[in-house]
């Protein structure tokens, strides 16, 4: 057990890894009242094509990490919910590109039945074909509830529009037919090769004693058989520089247009630390010019190029990258040469240095925020550690950033490939 | 918890605890719903947290609230039963991170946003009174483009016809387009000089400091007394509505009246049972009308406290529309007549005492517990709550379902079962 004391932030966790590999992360706030608990792999929706280290392919339905994450809570026919409930934990999961997480909180002293449930239900998978078919039925109603709200529905077509080939075209959840298409076998190999303990990891934040939490976990642990980690990686995916559509119109019932102009970013090969380090350095060249902080924002404005719905999102990964904006407007070529035009400023013009200092401070006091809340450190905790920089190591990154630092960053970007994707009202014609 | 007459009917409420890294100070100002009122404060807290005098751009505010490391200031406004709070909230990191008075300049910022908004020629500006006009009516048509949220609106608007809960629902751009400059200052000018104004501070702080800062920077003086907030519904026929969109997923939203609200004593036994029937993963609604039958992702049950119902809201295909709305009055008649078993109304009181207890580690739970304490004049401690939550029996479960009363059916149904984008 290894202890790590923030002075500075006030804060102090400890870290194991166990016998059979997993990965323990215990957050001590003894001032707090909840326990939050987080089991977590990293398996995502992008990981439907598998290669082992022996080089055997697995090649799965889209959906089926969201799929799993379903099945994952059935337990001898019965719902592993319902006995949380009982002990009076929420407990709960998602699924998202990168990881699958499940965690439950809890306000109550006791909390070695829940955590010992949370490592018993995510360590065994206890399906049936009939509770396979069952599901479909619920996870469909899922998917038609994102597709219908207006703003998840433009993210979804943006990846479809920019990725050829590389999973991120298709929905967290799979579509219909790739739900319908999905076995309790494959469930099951899903399973088998994806949530060994070498591969996951434990994060723990509440008021407990670190080496109390530590012993509850070790004890269950001991106890359980693992076969060997067959180690898997997500298939290499040939990926096209240009994106599958440069212009999409999607017509749904909207009131006003919403537009997102995407750039499909060469992905980001270097180390984890140099790959978070790039994005926030770009984060604050693109905050200085895409927000309030920018003198021409309110022009933009007043001109009816922008309203607050605009937003920007900078995601740069080892397979993909992307940067993207998006936008409510009736205009949308105008507002694709605004961004254009001053994106192409915001590469030659360095950051004021008094503009990334109140960005630091910003960043700064955001990142403290995180630790306000058990659950919110629990699930920052897993994936800040999957993504491979810890809260910690991105404090330190803030700190030391500079405006060099900044430029030399923007110098990486690739902006030659993008898409414009609108969901438009109904009445409009989308024949473009 | 301390609470302080700071002036007639105007309170401050402080609680010093050190779980928190920021701090939070929210004021909030009091007055009766009536739909006029709603649409120009919707306007109002778009304009005042957009900047002022002091900070008369977006820019330099933005430059100021990050020289205070990402302090925010925001403004809402929310409804309870006939009451419209309007808030200001301000957050910044505790000083003992920022190693600079942060705390103060916070209740300086506080002190210049709410009393000194941006004016031209001694009104409000008229430019950026626009610009929150257009924001408002924009946020406005999101929100109801949500399938789920508008089949809510409606269903709320029904079963609060001539209450104030329909003056809030399903607002139109004509009705916001049609608010003017001039009411809206006449809003502001009432808000600021008469309106009851609850003040709360949260986070680590020196109370004799804390109510320095407030009398110097937020000086309020005496107050028009709280308005009533309590609107219990009365009884009415059954109304069913449905409406047809171009989407996904038939949205299919029930409405119960329920004689029970916040001031009655038996409230939390009415959200124990509420818990029982569609809050929880372990209810009737989620396991039968989810799990068993797989009619749907999402179904859930939630009281309106201050007017006395209960709304069940679920998203299903269109062809089970029939079939869901039978199986949801098949689970409110087993509630009424106690088909549920002991087990389960246990999990329903542990599951909410562990939601109130989660509260401590929540300030924005630990604010509103304390604002409803102080608006119904009541000093109720979570352990009352608790205690009251325990005593919850079966009967007493099936006595409050037997006096719900099923009000409003509306579903807004999918055009066509079409083929969709995958």
């Amino acid at each position: 057990m290894k202890t790590h004391i923030e002075p500075r932030y006030d804060e102090t966790y400890v870290t194991e890894t166990l016998d059979n590999g997993l990965r323990v992360i215990v957050w001590h706030k003894p001032l707090m009242r909840t326990t939050s608990c987080v089991f977590a792999t990293p398996y995502g929706a992008l990981d439907f094509d598998l290669t082992a280290e022996n080089g055997e392919r697995f090649h799965h339905p889209s959906g089926i990490a969201h799929f799993l994450e379903h099945k994952m809570f059935e337990k001898e026919g019965q719902d592993v919910m319902n006995e949380f409930s009982r002990m009076g934990a929420n407990v709960n999961a998602f699924t998202s590109y990168q990881e699958t997480m499940y965690y439950f909180s809890t306000s109550s002293e006791e909390i070695e039945a829940p955590l010992t449930l949370l490592l018993d239900f995510v360590q065994e998978l206890n399906i049936t074909d009939a509770s396979v078919e069952k599901e479909k039925g619920i996870i469909t109603q899922e998917l038609m509830m994102y597709l219908q709200m207006p703003d998840s529905r433009l993210y979804f077509e943006v990846f479809k529009a920019l990725y050829q080939n590389h999973p991120l075209k298709y929905d967290i959840g799979g579509s219909p037919t790739s739900v319908a298409n999905t076995t309790r076998q494959q469930l099951e190999e899903c399973y088998r090769l994806n949530y060994h303990p070498g591969r996951m990891l434990l994060v723990v934040a509440g008021p407990h004693e670190p080496s109390e939490v530590l012993n509850i976990i070790r004890k269950n642990q001991d106890s359980k058989q693992f076969a060997p980690l067959l180690k898997v990686g997500r298939t290499p995916i040939e990926e096209p520089q240009e994106p599958a559509k440069k212009k999409l119109l999607i017509p749904m019932e909207v009131t006003s247009e919403k537009t997102a102009v995407a750039f499909k970013l060469k992905p980001w090969v270097s180390t984890d630390h140099e790959r978070v380090h790039d994005e926030w350095a770009i984060r604050c060249a693109l905050e200085a010019h895409f927000s309030a902080m920018n003198p021409d924002y309110q022009k933009w404005i007043d001109e009816g190029l922008i309203n607050d719905y605009f937003d920007y999102e900078i995601d740069l990964q080892k397979d993909t990258a992307f940067l993207l904006f998006v936008n409510e407007t009736s205009d949308r070529s105008r507002f694709e040469s605004l961004i254009q035009e001053e994106l192409a400023r915001c590469l030659r013009t360095p950051i004021g240095f008094e503009a990334l200092n109140r960005l630091k401070k910003r960043y700064f006091g955001q990142a403290m925020r995180t630790f306000n809340s058990v659950e919110n450190i629990a699930i920052g905790a897993a994936r800040n550690d999957f993504n491979g920089v810890s809260v910690f190591e991105l404090l330190e990154i803030l700190d030391q950033l500079d405006q060099t630092q900044v430029m030399s960053a923007l110098q990486h970007l690739s902006l030659q490939h993008s898409a414009l994707v609108s969901i438009v009202p109904m009445h409009e014609k989308t024949a473009e | 918890m301390k609470k302080i007459e700071i002036a007639s009917n105007c309170t401050l409420t402080l609680m010093d605890t050190a779980q928190f890294k920021d701090v939070l100070v929210a004021v909030r100002f009091l007055a009766p719903v009536s739909r006029r009122r709603v649409m120009i404060r919707m306007i109002l807290s778009q304009m005042l947290c957009d900047r002022c005098e002091k900070w008369p751009t977006k820019q330099t505010l933005s430059d100021h609230l990050d020289s205070l490391y990402g302090a925010t200031a925001t403004c809402r406004t929310a409804h309870y039963g006939q009451l419209n709070a309007f808030e200001f909230r301000f957050k910044c990191l505790n000083d003992q991170y920022t190693r600079e008075n942060t705390f103060e300049r916070l209740f300086k910022t506080a002190g210049e946003m709410i009393f000194h908004p941006l004016r031209k020629e001694g009104h409000l500006d008229p430019e950026l009174f626009e610009e929150a006009k257009r924001e408002t009516i924009m946020a406005n048509a999101r929100k109801l483009e949500q399938p789920s949220s508008r089949a809510i609106a409606s269903a709320c608007a029904i079963f609060g016809k001539n209450h104030a809960l329909a003056e809030t629902q399903l607002l139109s751009e004509e009705e916001l387009q049609s608010v003017t400059l001039q009411e809206t200052e006449a809003a502001m000018a009432a808000m600021l000089q008469q309106e009851p104004v609850m003040i709360f501070v949260i986070g680590k702080i020196d109370e004799e400091k804390t109510i320095r800062y407030v009398q110097r920077f937020l000086p309020f003086t005496d107050r028009l007394p709280f308005p009533q907030s309590v609107d219990l519904i009365e009884k009415k026929d059954l109304e069913e509505v449905s409406q047809t969109m171009n989407i996904d997923q038939t949205s299919l939203v029930l409405v119960l009246r329920c004689p029970v609200t916040i001031l009655s004593e038996d409230y939390w036994k009415m959200r124990v049972a509420n818990a029982l029937f569609g809050q929880l993963p372990t209810s009737l609604l989620f396991s039968e009308v989810r799990e068993k039958r797989s009619l749907c992702y999402s179904i859930n049950s939630s009281p309106l406290a201050y007017e006395g119902g209960i709304l069940i809201s679920v998203g299903i295909q269109k062809s089970k529309l029939e079939q869901t709305k039978a199986c949801i009055l098949e689970q409110l008649q087993r509630m009424q007549q106690g088909q549920f078993s002991k087990e389960d109304l246990m999990t329903a009181i542990n599951m909410l005492k562990n939601a109130i207890y989660g509260s401590y580690d929540d300030p924005l739970s630990t604010l509103n517990f304390a604002f409803q304490n102080v608006l119904l004049d009541r000093q109720e401690t979570v352990e009352d709550c608790i205690a009251s939550i325990e005593s919850t029996t079966c009967e007493d479960v099936m006595r409050i379902f037997k006096e719900l009363q099923h009000c409003v059916t509306f579903s807004l149904e999918q055009e066509e079962e079409h083929e969709n984008a995958y």
